[in-house]
């Protein structure tokens, strides 16, 4: 259900505008995973540490930004920002929860509205530097200055190989498996609204993406017909 | 949501990538530490009017017209931001109008109405820039650097205003 408070976001453009914070709250899982280098971690649930955030909790609010600091930049990152802009877009993001944290009543909608808002900065920024640079398409990549080969050897084969091949995919790929990798949390629903394609086709589109990815990283895998990947049938992805 | 939805298997492709992505591409540490230090900026407007002016509307997130390269500069115009409340008597407007310096920090050329605010203030996350509005609502900045921005309205003897934030 969606109840607009501030009628506002509904007004601006064709850009979808983000879910309201202050409609009425849903059932929630209690508590949230993310993805972290230790796999799949649990976390205090989520109410508390917005309640806390929104009490003036100092340590509260920080654990927000741990939590999510990873979704907000892999969002602004897919639209292809360089480092500055995407930096520039987490910021505006984190200063607008900062300011409508007081009217979030169902805390299981901020991961959707963080991504929601950090798309639509992004989209703001890359069409505010045409005016400056006709040809916006840094953040590829292998255009990150962060990412050389020193840090690719660092990764082992199998990475490198993943690396590459995921650089071989099409943007669009790219962009829906970078933000389902970084916020398992997001339901469909959500990951259509942040990145603006119908919510039927998120499931056959990541079927594909991830069956492309995985058949050139292991293209011998695949002449048997059996890849022993664990791959659900396209039809179970909805 | 996904994750509670049984019928959506996480593959664990996704996780290998995501663990990828933490090493090729992480967040830097000044973006995670600029966003835990957002509260600390939001705290020095404590004393603002409850509710922000929106953004109404933003010529960088409208349909390019067929033919014209981008929404904003050269061959589009420049780019035009409203923000604004609701309605009643109370309805505040502020339109503005951005544009690129040489030097490339930005210019801000706007009007509120009605009038009323004698002083208008950019805020960013290092600092505020403050300049008078005249008395037909226009005012002026040179010099905004670009990336998040709120606008605070200021009038003699009442509490400011402020405008949600937004990338310039």
């Amino acid at each position: 259900m969606i109840v607009p408070v501030r009628e506002n976001w509904l007004a601006a453009g064709a850009d979808p505008a983000p879910p309201d914070l202050a409609a009425s709250p849903v059932p929630s899982a209690g508590s949230l995973v993310d993805t972290s280098g230790e796999g799949w971690v649990d976390h205090p649930p989520l109410a508390d540490l917005v309640a806390g955030a929104r009490a003036g909790q100092e340590q509260a609010w920080r654990d927000l930004v741990g939590r999510f600091a990873r979704l907000v930049w892999s969002v602004a990152r897919s639209h292809r920002l360089d480092h500055a802009d995407a930096a520039d877009v987490c910021q505006t993001t984190w200063l607008r929860l900062a300011e409508h944290l007081h009217s979030l009543r169902d805390p299981s909608r901020l991961p959707g509205w963080l991504a929601t808002t950090a798309r639509r900065e992004s989209l703001r920024v890359i069409a505010g530097r045409r005016r400056e640079t006709p040809d916006p398409l840094p953040g590829e990549p292998d255009a990150d200055p962060s990412a050389g080969p020193e840090t690719i050897v660092l990764v082992g084969d199998r990475n490198t190989r993943l690396w590459k091949a995921f650089a071989d995919l099409s943007q669009r790929c790219q962009q829906l498996l970078r933000i389902l990798s970084a916020a398992p949390e997001l339901s469909y629903n959500e990951v259509g609204s942040v990145l603006g394609i119908p919510v039927g086709s998120i499931g056959p589109t990541r079927g594909r993406c991830l069956e492309t990815l995985r058949r050139r990283l292991n293209p011998s895998d695949f002449t048997g017909g059996d890849f022993g990947g664990p791959d659900r049938p396209r039809g179970s992805l909805g | 949501m996904s994750h509670e939805d049984p019928m959506i298997e996480r593959d664990p492709l996704l996780d290998d990538l995501a663990a990828l992505f933490d090493v090729m591409d992480p967040v830097p540490d000044h973006v995670a530490a600029a966003a835990a230090a957002v509260p600390s900026i939001v705290a020095a407007w404590r004393d603002l009017d409850a509710g922000l002016l929106d953004v109404l509307a933003d010529t960088a997130l409208q349909p390019v017209p067929a033919g014209v390269r981008a929404a904003s500069g050269p061959s589009g115009g420049p780019r035009l931001v409203t923000f604004g409340s609701g309605d009643g008597p109370d309805a505040c407007c502020v339109e503005v109008e951005v544009g690129v310096e040489p030097s490339g920090t930005l210019r801000l050329i706007g009007l509120v109405v009605p009038t009323g605010p004698d002083e208008l203030e950019v805020r960013h996350p290092g600092g505020t820039l403050r300049v008078p509005v005249d008395d037909l609502g226009r005012f002026r900045v040179a010099g905004v650097p670009s990336g998040p921005l709120s606008l605070v309205l200021l009038a003699t003897g009442e509490r400011a205003t402020a405008t949600d934030w937004i990338t310039v």
